[in-house]
């Protein structure tokens, strides 16, 4: 049972590394009820292992990795084995994650700023999207456009979003 | 397919078969610079996600922010669990975890989704066909109407760098501004009854001058090519053939000089197939002293229809 104090210390470190494990979990699940699930587990099994936790090494790394094990169960109980990336690629992946993930942060402002400047048909196809999880299909089905056409189009929104994103960290001296 | 860039969008569209998912695999493996980009890619997708619900969150806030009662509220898949740590109350003493879930409140998803309307604030550049309706869904068009800069001498948007110019017309003639809107792809998943409530803005220029500005709604059991063929050189054919329609009209005064906002409520039955949505705006009196109108902002919002409406015009 950890002390009052450490449970303490494990609220400030997961508050901190929460964003960054939920982005993560939803990456790699790609099901919004099931990533739930799997980050309410990872949240769990991050605080019974708490105690093992080396706090010379950064939080949201170790979380991570918690979170790369419950991922890979996740895919491999519900018949998806076949879907998740090699042990060696999910631990890359992983890595990266932990890496890149402080920079988030700072391009969301520069992003929400790039969203404002897409146009009108293109801020609605991000709406349905990522904000309703419509696929490309039923974006399709209401343009009355071909799923592979919509997935190209989206492509290039992401393309055009993130050189914007880009620019305007660069500018403010940011990583991008 | 066997591009990476193209694997990698498959994935994140989540349409990648087991063979291209092996081959993404075989390409993460071969160099770890490849992960590098493929988890750039995966976590500006999220990022991206975050945005598109922020932006929805505040679009929502700012319709009815003049609105005194919480009708709407959009869906909040993503925000609900972005924020979990605050649902994880750590029992200190007990040592125990209990997780509190963030409910729906009460209220359906779909309520507060705007319904897609192609270039609703008029912000893409486009000449528009001079006739009252075009047979197709996605288009505006109207006599002497035009999408023009904001900006002296004309006045400032409301929002963006364009706004929708009416008139001048003729003596006798009003303005107007159409759209017609496919229902049948946009529904919300709701068997029950169903509306709209729609608003735009217009900019009382020369409220001196007895100038108003109207909004039009109406839906309609036929398609787009159908409901253009009603529209004579009046609406009146048009309401003839509507299931539901719905008009207000704003009459600005002097001392209500700027941008302003017409709101109107439409019931949308379970057979209506399209909407026309109509912007209207006449200075009457002679032709020398007709002016030019503008409006804007065009939203249109799923609600319940026993709901109040939470926007009166000014």
């Amino acid at each position: 049972m950890l002390s009052e104090k450490d449970q303490e210390r494990f609220m400030r470190l997961w508050t901190d590394a929460q964003p960054a494990v939920g982005n993560y979990v939803h990456a790699l699940v790609r099901d919004h009820a099931a990533a739930k699930d799997v980050l309410q587990e990872t949240a769990l099994v991050v605080f019974r292992k708490f105690g093992e936790y080396d706090g010379e090494r950064p939080f949201v790394a170790w979380a991570l990795g918690m979170a790369k094990f419950q991922v890979m169960g996740w895919h491999r109980d519900h018949g998806r084995s076949r879907l998740v990336f090699d042990e060696a690629v999910m631990d890359g992946i992983t890595a990266q994650w932990a890496e890149l993930a402080p920079e988030v942060s700072d391009r969301e402002a520069a992003l929400q700023a790039c969203m404002e400047k897409l146009t009108v048909r293109a801020r609605q196809m991000v709406r349905w999207r990522y904000f309703e999880d419509q696929t490309a299909e039923e974006i399709g089905t209401r343009l009355q456009t071909p799923g592979p056409t919509v997935r190209v189009t989206l492509q290039r929104i992401r393309e055009q979003l993130r050189s914007c994103v880009k620019r305007a960290t660069q500018m403010q001296g940011t990583p991008a | 397919m066997n591009d990476p860039q193209e694997l990698i969008s498959a994935h994140l569209d989540g349409s990648l078969t087991e063979e291209e998912h092996a081959t993404l695999n075989a390409w993460l493996a071969a160099d770890p610079a490849n992960v590098k980009e493929f988890t750039g890619a995966l976590m500006f997708d999220q990022e991206v996600r975050a945005a598109a619900h922020a932006q929805a969150e505040r679009q929502a806030a700012e319709t009815f922010s003049s609105g005194s009662t919480p009708v709407l509220r959009m869906s909040r898949h993503w925000l609900e669990w972005r924020p979990l740590v605050a649902g994880l109350v750590i029992g200190l003493g007990s040592a125990t975890v209990v997780w509190a879930v963030t409910t729906q409140g009460g209220f359906p998803s779909w309520q507060g989704m705007r319904l897609w309307l192609a270039n609703a604030g008029f912000e893409e550049a486009q000449d528009l066909p001079q006739v009252h309706l075009v047979p197709e869904a996605g288009q505006w068009s109207g006599i002497t109407t035009e999408i023009v800069e904001g900006g002296p001498p004309r006045p400032l948007t409301l929002e963006g760098g364009r706004m929708m110019k009416l008139g001048p017309a003729p003596m006798g003639k009003g303005y107007f501004a159409n759209l017609i809107v496919d229902l049948e792809a946009q529904r919300p998943p709701h068997e029950g009854p169903l509306a709209l409530q729609i608003s735009a803005a217009y900019h009382a220029s020369v409220p001196d001058q007895d100038e108003h500005y109207s909004l039009y709604g109406a839906t309609f059991a036929e398609g787009a090519a159908g409901v253009a063929s009603h529209w004579t050189d009046m609406r009146q054919e048009l309401q003839d053939h509507a299931l539901t329609s719905v008009h207000r009209a704003a009459f600005p005064t002097a001392e209500q000089p700027g941008w302003h906002h017409v709101v109107v409520t439409l019931e949308v039955p379970a057979s209506a197939r399209s909407l026309i949505i109509s912007l209207g705006s006449n200075t009457p009196g002679p032709a020398e002293g007709r002016t030019d109108h503008y409006m804007d902002d065009v939203r249109a919002v799923w609600i319940q229809p026993a709901m109040p409406a939470t926007l009166n015009t000014p």
